[in-house]
This record gives structure tokens, sequence and C-alpha cells, in this order.
């Protein structure tokens, strides 16, 4: 299953499933940037991330994402999350205007925390927003969705078409030749080699014992794929028709709309330094 | 008409010394089922990539469907005949059985509306309608074949190659292939089909038989006839049907069969009567 | 070094949605010395089974003993050191060409052997003497295995398993893709192979190839093992079921014994054997 290298898509029949797929890569980058929009003061930089974040679970939600699956993509972080807190706490961000506590004498700022805080839930909310994307939209439709993004690159000669049919190719084949890893793995394991344990210099013929029949095997997948693909009358230079239309609908038109207001509405409080704690309720927070 | 005609084909590969193949002539008759047989290294899938026409620089004449096989003439002499070849998953391009049918469909731009119903038809026609979404990592190689012959077929040919099409998949899948061509042959008469293998009990069913080895042609004809020559066909590391095989060891142990005794019932019948 | 299956069973991808239950309830005796085919068709099971005699594969539950060996469902009872056990059972997989990576025929042959212990010089004598084995001179010791043909890739490949010199050899359709000579230059190997003492398992569809060469055949379905028993105790009971077929020279001296003629089809292994009964017949 491509799942590592794309998010694993949940076959499902969910409303954002029947996104067209362009539109969703529309709202889904947008949101993004909404995330990495600088804020005002500390309280207004959570609170505005807290809404991106809770919509950004009901989507989740709707695309069926196991809370598992979700965990699995986040825990990644960690090591991220704990550089950074070290980085900022040894060396504040300009200006430490919040002292915390002391540890062993020397003075951690809630700045450091919150920064390092920031940090992580951003990156965590981006990984989210995607994974929205790739649990909702086949492999097939994102490359076609890129295609489409691309398609003015052929004015400058750039050759979409043969790139999308690439990455076409490549997530067809990434399942076969997983299986060939476990084969070529198996058939070596039988010969001795031990892919676990072993000092530096075993591990290392264990894997070229493993890339180069991959790579070999590989190339001669290729080689008749080629051949096959071209008795089949496949010529990129030649005009062809497609099977799988992308569908611009109401619903597409109606989220892009929706997405685009809200990111106007981030971008407003972003420039304008609008706080709404003091607006609406008089607070003066940090 | 003469579907395939091949004049004193001669081909070396650069890599190697000596002719991969050496002065091949034959002919292939509209509507006929042809087994090309021959050891492994004996030209044949060389031969399949001449008659395709993904190997030029050959000496003598190649001819399909009547025209020459030039540069120029070869798309629009691809659009008449299909390949299926050996291996089920380098041929399967499409991430689900129909977007792979439609991959040859799209190359002909054929128009998107006629393509669901291509596809659809000629998914039935080899069986896996059922499996119209599924991806090529949940079929089986039988099924991947049928796939592949659904492909050639939605670009209704004039002639179909199979390059060792069932040499990798087990005894279900080909029996599946070999159904399938039977029953294609039946519904349409016209349909030329050659079948590179080295199955000698299917190429024991075809209607003529060509033999390589070293890259010659040795041997060509009927089926009987062909089998008849158990020793030469040993010498080349090939083996005989088993029906020819019984013949020539009765014969050895005395008991001559007559020649009008010619399929393993008939041999029953007459052992028996 | 008999095998022991005892109540195996094994699923896929455990706890997940793709979850498989490919063997369950397989105990199966294998005796020392035999030449055993395994067949069954595909999705029966047998790649499954015999990845479980060489360690690849741990049971879910049960277990399997190889001498001394014990590849168990449980931890604790399973062996420490299990990975040895592939210096006794070579296993050969189908399309076993893939597996060459090295520089040079004697040396992916002396990969093997290298592994589990022998030194450079002794790995290479062992590679020369398996590559003799399979019909390969020295011609082919210092040549890139890359530019051999299929077939002398596979017997490079086969060979490579014969150096680690295993007490129990277990080859998966060994035919497959080859000619009909090539072919029975492979069967003839294995046949050799077993002559010399080795356990040889053969996993076919073939049965042909059972008839010729095999001393018991056990017929996987569904996951267990449903029957075992010398091959021609097998033959004539409706083996479709199973999506197998009886071998040919089987198959036509049980139709002639229908049809009046007295031939005793068991033990039939060669033409010339049916044409000899015939003959017999005859007179």
């Amino acid at each position: 299953m491509s799942n590592f290298a794309l998010g694993r898509y949940i076959p499902y029949d969910s409303f954002l499933h029947r996104l067209d797929p362009r539109a969703k890569f529309f709202c889904l980058m947008v949101l993004i940037v909404a995330v990495f929009l600088p804020f005002p003061t500390w309280s207004m930089t959570f609170a505005m991330e807290g809404v991106v974040f809770l919509l950004v679970a009901v989507l989740l939600w709707i695309s069926r994402m196991s809370l598992r699956q979700l965990w699995n993509s986040l825990k990644s972080l960690w090591f991220m999350v704990v550089f950074l807190l070290v980085v900022y706490v040894l060396v504040p961000p300009a200006n430490p205007s919040w002292p915390a506590f002391t540890l062993w004498g020397y003075p951690i700022y809630w700045d450091s925390i919150l920064e390092s805080a920031k940090i992580f839930l951003r990156l965590a909310l981006m990984i989210m927003i995607s994974l929205i994307l790739t649990a909702t939209t086949k492999p097939l439709d994102l490359t076609a969705a890129l295609e489409w993004y691309m398609a003015p690159l052929k004015l400058l000669g750039f050759p979409t078409h043969i790139v999308a049919m690439t990455i076409t190719l490549a997530l067809r084949f990434i399942p076969t030749i997983l299986e060939d890893v476990d084969r070529i793995m198996k058939a070596q394991s039988s010969r001795g080699v031990d892919f676990e344990h072993g000092h530096i210099g075993a591990k290392f013929k264990a894997i070229i014992s493993l890339i180069v029949p991959l790579f070999v095997s590989s190339f001669i997948r290729s080689d008749e794929l080629a051949n096959a693909m071209e008795c089949r009358g496949y010529d990129p230079t030649l005009k062809r028709t497609r099977y799988r239309l992308l569908r611009f609908g109401w619903g597409d038109l109606a989220n892009v709309v929706v997405v685009s207001i809200l990111l106007g509405l981030f971008i407003y409080v972003s420039v304008t330094s609008f706080d709404a704690f003091k607006t609406f309720w008089g607070l003066t927070l940090r | 008409m003469k579907i395939i005609e091949v004049e004193h084909l001669t081909f070396s590969y650069e890599s190697s010394s000596g002719n991969a193949l050496s002065d091949v002539s034959f002919a292939v008759e509209e509507g006929s089922y042809v087994a090309l047989i021959g050891h492994n290294g004996s030209g044949k899938s060389t031969l399949a990539k001449v008659l395709s026409g993904l190997l030029g620089g050959y000496g003598g004449k190649v001819s399909l469907f009547g025209t020459e096989l030039t540069a120029k003439t070869l798309y629009s002499l691809r659009s008449r005949m299909g390949l299926v070849f050996q291996n089920p998953d380098n041929q399967f391009v499409g991430s689900t059985v129909r977007d792979d049918i439609a991959f040859g469909l799209e190359n002909r731009q054929v128009p998107h509306d006629q393509m669901e119903s291509i596809i659809l038809r000629f998914s039935q026609e080899v069986g896996m309608e059922k499996f119209l979404d599924s991806a090529p990592e949940n079929l089986s190689g039988g099924q991947k074949q049928r796939v592949a012959i659904a492909g050639v077929l939605a670009m209704t040919p004039e002639l179909i190659i199979y390059d060792e099409a069932t040499s990798m998949l087990d005894p279900v899948g080909k029996k599946d292939i070999l159904d399938i061509t039977f029953r294609l042959r039946q519904e349409n008469p016209k349909l030329t089909v050659l079948s590179i293998t080295h199955d000698i009990e299917e190429a024991a069913k075809a209607d003529s038989v060509l033999v390589l080895n070293e890259g010659k042609l040795v041997l060509s004809g009927a089926p009987k006839e062909v089998f008849a020559h158990q020793r030469e066909l040993k010498d080349i590391r090939l083996d005989c049907p088993f029906y020819e095989a019984l013949v020539a060891a009765l014969k050895a142990k005395g008991i001559a069969v007559p020649d009008s005794v010619d399929t393993e019932e008939k041999l029953e019948e007459w052992l028996c009567r | 070094m008999p095998i022991d299956f005892s109540s195996v069973d094994f699923i896929y991808n455990r706890n997940s949605p793709f979850q498989y239950e490919a063997l369950h309830g397989v105990t199966l005796h294998l005796d020392d010395g035999k030449f055993i085919a395994i067949v069954g068709r595909t999705g029966s099971g047998k790649s499954t089974l015999i990845q479980h005699i060489n360690a690849l594969l741990v049971p879910t539950k049960g277990e399997v003993r190889i001498d001394g060996f014990i590849n168990s469902s449980d931890k604790r009872k399973r062996s420490k050191k299990i990975k040895d056990l592939r210096k006794h059972v070579g296993l050969v997989f189908q399309f076993p060409e893939y597996q060459l990576f090295e520089e040079t025929v004697e040396r992916d042959v002396a990969f093997g052997p290298r592994n589990f212990g022998l030194s450079k010089e002794e790995a290479l004598a062992k590679a020369h003497e398996a590559l003799g084995k399979v019909g390969l001179d020295s011609s082919f010791y210092e040549r890139s295995p890359f530019e051999l043909s299929g077939g002398e890739k596979r017997k490079v490949a086969i060979a490579g398993i014969l150096a680690i010199a295993p007490s129990i050899l277990i080859v998966d359709e060994p035919t497959a893709g080859l000619d009909p000579a090539a072919s029975k230059d492979m069967m003839a190997l294995f046949s050799k192979i077993h002559a010399g003492g080795t356990t040889v398992i053969l996993v076919t569809h073939d049965m042909d190839l059972v008839a010729s060469y095999c001393d018991e055949v056990v017929v996987m379905e569904n996951g267990t093992v449903v029957k075992q028993c010398p091959p021609f105790a097998l033959f004539g009971h409706d083996l479709s079921k199973y999506s197998l077929q009886d071998p040919h020279i089987y198959a036509f001296a049980e139709r002639l014994k229908e049809k009046g003629l007295s031939i005793d089809p068991t033990g039939l292994r060669t033409v010339e054997d049916l044409a000899t009964k015939i003959a017999e017949a005859k007179r």
C-alpha cells in the first residue's frame, strides 16, 4: 500500500471524498497558509490556531481518520519538539519578557516554551491538513489535480503530461516493488543474510544484496513496460484523450469560496494586528 | 491474405556475435492459429520484437496486413494488432483494471463517452467485469493476463501475438488464457493468432507450428507433421506432445499405429478394440 | 532430518484490516530422505508452509520441529539461534534468478557459505563444487551473473543454495518458465541430489513431475493438509476439486483400463513404461 509515501487513502464516501481534488488541494493549501500567519499576541495566536485546529479536527473526523493513524503520523514530531524546546530555552527568543521559573539557577521564560509550542502546533496542523488531503483523495486523483495545476507550465514547454504519467506509473508500481523487496529479502535471508543484526560491514553487505537485485529487476521492469506501452500505441508527443475527467461542481465552488473568505479573515486579523480579546472583552493578554 | 509475411529476416544484436535470426521466412494466413516454438535462446523473443516493431535494423522484409513494416507505417500497423507479453505485471499500466484497459483507448484518442462501454464490454469478454476497480497487486497472474487481453481486444485487432504469455502462469491461468483465445477465434474466425511458446501441448492444438533453433526456422507445418520429427525435436532441446511420444514408444515396442488414428481418443479406441 | 508440524496456524498482517489466515491446523510429518511433493492450487498455503521450515515465518500458533530446532509461536520455546536452521534447510524460491547480485558468478554462489561462517577460500571451493553440480564449468566462474541467459542464471541461483550443502532442499516451482529440455535437466539434478541423501521437497502444480520423481505427495487446500500419500494413491480420485490434474500418462492408462484394456496405471512414470505395459496387455 502506498501508505508511508503519501499517507494512506481511506476508502469511504464522505463529502470530502466527493470533492474535486483540485478544489481540495486549493482549500487545504489555503488552510496551511492561514496556519502560518503571524498574530499580535500569544493569546490571539493560539486562539486562531485553535480555530483552525477545530476545523481540521472536524474534517479529519469526517474523513474517518483513525486516532491511531493520526498518532503515527504525529509522533515523528516528538524529536523536533524536544529539540526546539532545548534550543529556545538555551537561546530565548528576542527580548524575552515573561519569566516562568528557574531551573538550577537558569532562567526559563514562557516565551521559550510558548514559541516551541507554537511551532509544534503549526507543524502538527500542517501534517494533519495534509492527512486530510491524502486520506480523502485517491493518489490518481491527486496526480490529476497536480497535472491540472501544472498545465500553465506546458506553455513554457514543460512536459507536464509526461511528468504526470511518470507519477502515475510510480504510484502503480510501489506495491509491486514492495513485493519485490519482500521476495528478495526472503531469498537472501535463506542464504544466511541477517537484515536485523550484525556489525556495520555485514549490514552493508546485506543492503547491497537487496539493492542490487532490486535495481536490476526495476530496470528490466521499466524496459518491458516501455515496450508494452509503445506497442499499445503510447506516444507522449501525440494527443491523448482522457478516461478520468475531473468535474468541478457547485459544492466545490462553495468550498473554495468559503475557504477563501476564511483566509481573507485570517489575513485581515494578521495584517491589522487585530486583538479580539481586547476588542471584545477588554482584556489585555499576552 | 497473408497477415504476417516474413522474408529472409536476419538480425544480430550489437553486443553479441552470431545472428539471433538467420534467413527466417514464413507466412501466416488470415484466421489461422500459429504456434512458434523453440528452446529459450532460439530467437523467439527476438522475432516477437521484430514483428511488433520494437527492433529495427534487420535484414530482410517484414510485412503485416500486406504492408511493409517501416518506421512510417509502424504506428498505424500497430493499431491493427495486439501483443500480450510474458510478465503480467510489466504490461499492466493502469492503477486499476479499468484504467489499464482505458490506457490503450486514450492512446488511440477514442472519445471519452465511448470509453466506458468499451471497457465494460471487453472486461466481460475476458471475465474480469467484477474486478474493474481492482488494483493489479490484488490480482493473480492469470487475471492480469486476462486484463492484458481485454486491453488488446478493446482495440479490435486483426492479429494477436502472444509472446510467451502463459509461461509465468499456473495451470489454471494457462487454461483461462487458452480457453479465451479459443472462444475469441470461434466468435471471430478472421482473427489471426501467433503464439510464441514453449508449451508443446498448446502447440499441438495449433493450425500450424513453426520451429526455431539457433535463429533458423528448422521445421514448419501442421502439428502432426512437425511432431513426427521426434529425434530432431529432442536434439534441439524441445519435446514432443504426449500423443506423439506415445505413438513413437508404441512403435518401438512393435505396435504400429495406423495413420488414420490421429488423436488420443482414437488411439484409445484402437488400442481397446 | 525429519520435519514435524504440530497444529500450525499462520496469519498474515495480524490485527490489521488486511488480516489473512494462510494456514490453520497444519499437522504434518515429513520423513527424512524422501522426495516429497507439495501440491495445491495457488493460494492453498504451499509457499507459506515451506517458509516455516526454514524459519522465514514463525507460526502464529503451534510449532515446527526440524532436527532439534523448534520454530514455535511461543517465544520461550523457540530455538535461540533459529537462523542457523538455514544452514541445514535450503530454500529456492520461484524465479530465483532475481536474487543474484554479486560481481562474479563464483562470488555470488559463495555468498551463502560465507554468511554461514566459511572462510573465503572454503566458500569458493564449495561454490565451484556446487557450480559443477548444476553443470556450469569453470568458464563461468569469473563472469558477471547479469550477462548470463535466463536458464544459466537460474542454475547459478540454485548453486548458491547447494553450496550451503543443506540436508533438506526445498524448491518452489523450479521449472517455471523453462523450456522442456531445461526442465528435464533441472529435475534430473534434483533427482541426483535426492539420491545423495538429501531430503528434497518440491512445490509444484505439475502432476507429471510428481508422478515421475516423487516418493510422497502432500496436498494442500485452503491452508490445511488434505492428503498425504504416495503419488499413485492420489491419482484417479477427482483431483480437479483441488485445481489439479492427473498426470497425462496415468490419465491415459486409466481411460484404457475403463475401455477394457487391463492395464495397471500404478507406477507408470514415463511414456516408455506406458508403452511397455500396453504392449504386454496386447499379447
